[in-house]
């Protein structure tokens, strides 16, 4: 086959990907924006969510909208205990500190999801077709392309929300100050809690999307620290630049494994975070912190 | 004030743990050899993160690069162990500087990704760097020796690393005393405030994180004549999230805290393992399966549940029992002591 | 000694100092004073190289010290303390105060870890010196061994001014060391930095917003408003310039003291 269609192809398909990555990126920045948090549990909560959906829907048969709904509702609760319990004493701790307690809470996941679910590979339920989209002559894998597209709705739908709704704007103004938004009547304790709920929410849908691309397994989360990078090359202020970062980097990671192997796929993301690192700092559309003594 | 009674302390520890083979049974020994490893690398990663503030979530990945170090410096270089072990820290430290290095300059979360990163890219080396490192297989390696004598059992290995630990405690302990460690603690409190007085943060903070990826290839040097063998399987995150875990238990920024949570965590897997089994066959069911992610939840649980409620871990509950028992001047109630000087 | 020459300071479109020159004359205290907001603290960051200046120069001891990063300043000779207490939580009293003498040692990590003479010389004699002269002068006997977290707040701000004492400093900043302090704390902080001045005859910028240590301290005082300085003089001058009552008071016709 011609080889600049293959490229092409991989380039269509990693950018498909791109979109749970997004989508991901965007519940960590929300966090970060409201509390100076950084979620590196996101992944496993991610993970979680996944297996809520998969015991709701094949272990308790109740269905793939039902099953949903309870893992929606699940990983909320979730998301809101962490907050309350782990993050809420926290406050005002050293930012290290903080980290820390997040990747605790990751290991607290994964190893409690392999003890009640066990660590082999389960088979998520089909909620995407597998039918190829065919763009032109590019074949795209029918999961891919419809979790992509499922991924653009809500990610479309939730910058609208933040844009538009009072939550939205009350989350803007704690960002950019939390004092003054106290001051201003904007509850701040809550404007954080409702960033993990967005969190628990974008969390869920790509980590039901991840598991029926791939397979569920409690390493699943882990696929997420990708995210990590995603967000620094996006800088972590800009909503616009981690959605366009996401998208980058699925699409690097597909061309990467097409042209190098794919068992170069997992570390491309790190390689490229330390070349920016080494490069931009503070990201592609991210500002420089701006100290005060 | 204490000065004298914990010299006789220490050199009473020294003899205890030198005349330990003597007195415990073989498989012991084979443990404080893992636990004297992991507590020089739970030494390195205080000193980054405890006393620095240099979060890494890379450290196993530096223990992998002295382990590998050794493997092939006696394989293709025929290098003697007693060049080996610096050669391995060195490595380490050299890997260190490479991926701390562009991210020392900034404050926050760089640092974390580019351990983070530090952590994934080893590994990937360690397995696909097939012609060297032989991937998945592993390398073997030969007991360390001297003058001719070999380190061939868990006994004598075990004198080995003993003596590193003394060496690499004594040197932690002299180096937090001195004006590169309280530039480090200051760095970590204070960073603008430790400038103005004069300290180069920047240059504080790479110090720390090459000392402590040292420590780290040092421990993965000693790990690899010890075990004989080395393979990426050894150096995963959950060993990073591990050595973590060690120094927030421990108590951060504390010397002792780095021992004792090195201690606690190299111990605690085996009691669950023996309680699990216990409980297992008594109630008739396999725990032996899930004692993995069990450690994995149990480490985040400490992380987590020290962090919340005792962010100065062991150490600090350490000092507290020994103020109950002992009463010492420091007991007096600080603002008794602070009006006598006031009123002066 | 120190000399701050027309400095213009200004973030983003907002002027926080326009040419401001101060001249703390060796061996005498010179308080900068003005009302909330008038640039005393973006002063004393620019002396100590936080802030780069638009235009202007900080001359410590005839040599330009501009473009020095602030460590490089510590190790010229400037020390100095904050408004809201910058102490070392995690560290003794005791070591907070050696901190303070950090540019005036060589050790390096060898050195340190190995306790190489070098090490052992230096720490003695830091210790011995810290003992001989700051702990008795500022009455820290009682408490140096520590934690500095513990200690009561105006027991903490003498620790601060020890540590900026230890280096031996040519120029000492002091940045609101009364403030929060009861009156006898004060009166206690005034006599110190008196002594400061007597047995070491250290050079003294004082910062403060309580008048009357001001004007008890100072041998010269210079006034700012809005990032402007509008007068300069002994105590006595300040006290009855008219520029400097209306700054204070708005229009007032009192004066201060």
């Amino acid at each position: 086959m011609n080889p600049i269609i293959v490229f092409a192809e991989y380039s269509a398909v990693g950018i498909a990907a791109g979109g749970i990555y997004a989508l991901i990126a965007l519940g960590t920045v929300v966090i970060f924006k409201s509390s100076q948090t950084f979620n590196f549990a996101m992944g496993e909560m991610m993970m979680l969510s996944a297996y809520f959906f998969y015991t709701a829907a094949v272990i308790f048969d109740f269905g793939l909208l039902p099953g949903f709904i309870l893992a929606l509702v699940g990983s909320i609760a979730v998301a809101l205990l962490i907050e309350r319990f782990a993050l809420r004493p926290m406050l005002g701790r050293p930012f290290i500190a903080i980290v820390m307690v997040t990747f605790g809470i990751g290991s607290i996941i994964r190893g409690l999801v392999s003890m009640v679910w066990g660590p082999t590979d389960l088979q998520s339920p089909a909620i995407l077709a597998r039918t190829p989209v065919m763009i032109g002559s590019l074949f795209i894998p029918g999961k891919t392309a419809r979790a992509f597209a499922v991924a653009v709705v809500i990610v479309g739908g939730l910058i609208a929300f933040l844009r538009y709704s009072r939550a939205g704007i009350a989350l803007r103004a704690a960002a950019a100050d939390q004092i003054t938004a106290y001051s201003m009547g904007i509850d701040v304790r809550r404007v954080i809690a409702f960033t993990w709920v967005i969190a628990a929410i974008t969390g869920c849908i790509s980590g039901v999307l991840m598991a029926n691309v791939n397979s569920l397994t409690p390493n699943l989360g882990l696929v997420a620290l990708n995210v990590l990078s995603v967000i620094i090359l996006g800088g972590m202020n800009s909503i616009g630049g981690v959605l366009v970062a996401g998208l980058i980097i699925g699409w690097l990671e597909s061309v990467t494994g097409f042209l190098l192997g794919t068992e170069f796929r997992e570390i491309t993301p790190y390689v490229l975070a330390l070349l920016i690192l080494l490069v931009r700092p503070t990201g592609l559309f991210g500002t420089a912190e701006i100290e005060r003594i | 004030m204490a000065r004298v009674p914990s010299i006789i302390w220490a050199v009473a520890l020294v003899v205890v743990l030198a005349a330990l083979p003597a007195i415990v049974p073989r498989y012991w020994i084979y443990f404080a050899g893992i636990l004297g490893i992991n507590i020089i690398a739970v030494h390195g990663l205080n000193i980054m993160t405890g006393y620095t503030g240099l979060l890494s979530l890379g450290h196993a990945a530096f223990v992998g690069v002295g382990a590998y170090t050794v493997a092939l410096a006696q394989s293709k270089l025929g290098v003697p162990f007693y060049l080996a072990i610096p050669l391995a820290g060195l490595v380490a430290a050299i890997m260190g500087i490479a991926f701390g290095l562009p991210s020392l300059r900034i404050r926050g979360l760089y640092l974390v990704i580019a351990t983070l990163a530090a952590q994934f890219l080893l590994n990937f080396v360690f397995v696909h760097w097939q012609s060297v490192t032989n991937g998945d297989a592993g390398l073997t390696v030969l007991p360390a020796t001297i003058f001719g004598y070999p380190l061939n059992t868990e006994t004598r290995a075990y004198y080995l690393i003993l003596a590193c630990d003394i060496a690499l405690t004594v040197f932690a302990i002299n180096v937090i005393r001195s004006r590169v460690g309280r530039a480090f603690i200051a760095v970590r409190e204070r960073d603008r405030t430790a400038e103005v007085l004069g300290v180069r943060i920047v240059w504080y903070k790479f110090v720390a994180f090459a000392l402590g990826s040292f420590y780290a290839g040092v421990a993965g040097g000693l790990l690899a004549y010890f075990n004989q063998f080395v393979n990426p399987e050894q150096f995963g995150l959950v060993l990073s999230v591990f050595f973590l875990s060690a120094v927030i238990v421990g108590g951060m920024g504390s010397t002792l805290g780095a021992i004792l949570g090195a201690v606690f965590m190299t111990l605690l897997p085996e009691f669950l393992r023996g309680g699990g089994l216990a409980i297992g066959t008594a109630f008739g069911f396999d725990i032996a399966a899930i004692l993995v992610p069990l450690r994995e939840t149990i480490f985040g649980l400490l992380i987590v549940g020290f962090l919340i409620l005792e962010p100065r871990g062991l150490a600090q509950l350490w000092k507290r029992a020994q103020q109950k028992f002992l009463t010492t001047p420091a007991t007096i109630p600080i603002t008794l002591i602070g009006k006598q000087g006031d009123n002066r | 000694m120190l000399r701050v020459d027309d400095i213009h300071l200004a973030f983003g479109g907002v002027n926080a100092l326009s040419g401001v020159s101060v001249h703390a004359e060796r061996g005498r205290i010179t308080s900068v004073i003005g009302p909330n907001g008038a640039g005393k603290t973006s002063l004393f960051n620019v002396i100590s190289g936080f802030y780069k200046p638009q235009q202007g120069a900080v001359i410590l001891d005839g040599q330009s010290i501009t473009k020095l990063r602030p460590s490089e300043r510590a190790s010229c000779g400037m020390s100095r303390t904050f408004q809201n207490i910058a102490l070392f939580h995690g560290m003794s009293v005791l070591d907070n105060i050696k901190l303070g003498a950090h540019t005036n040692l060589t050790s390096g990590v060898f050195s340190a870890g190995f306790r190489l003479g070098r090490t052992r010389r230096e720490e003695r004699d830091l210790s011995a010196a810290i003992q001989r002269d700051i702990i008795g002068l500022l009455e820290l006997d009682s408490v140096q061994h520590h934690s500095v977290e513990d200690l009561p707040y105006g027991l903490q701000k003498r620790v601060e001014l020890a540590r900026a004492l230890v280096m031996k400093p040519k120029i000492l900043l002091l940045d609101e060391p009364v403030a929060g302090m009861n009156s006898e704390e004060k009166r206690e902080m005034s006599r110190f930095i008196l002594n400061v001045r007597k047995d070491w005859n250290t050079t003294v910028l004082l910062i403060e917003h309580d008048m009357s240590m001001v004007m008890e301290i100072s041998d010269h005082i210079v006034v700012l408003s809005f990032g402007k300085p509008i007068a300069s003089g002994t105590p006595d001058q300040v006290r009855t310039n008219p520029d400097v009552i209306t700054a204070y008071l708005g229009t007032g016709d009192e004066a201060i003291s």
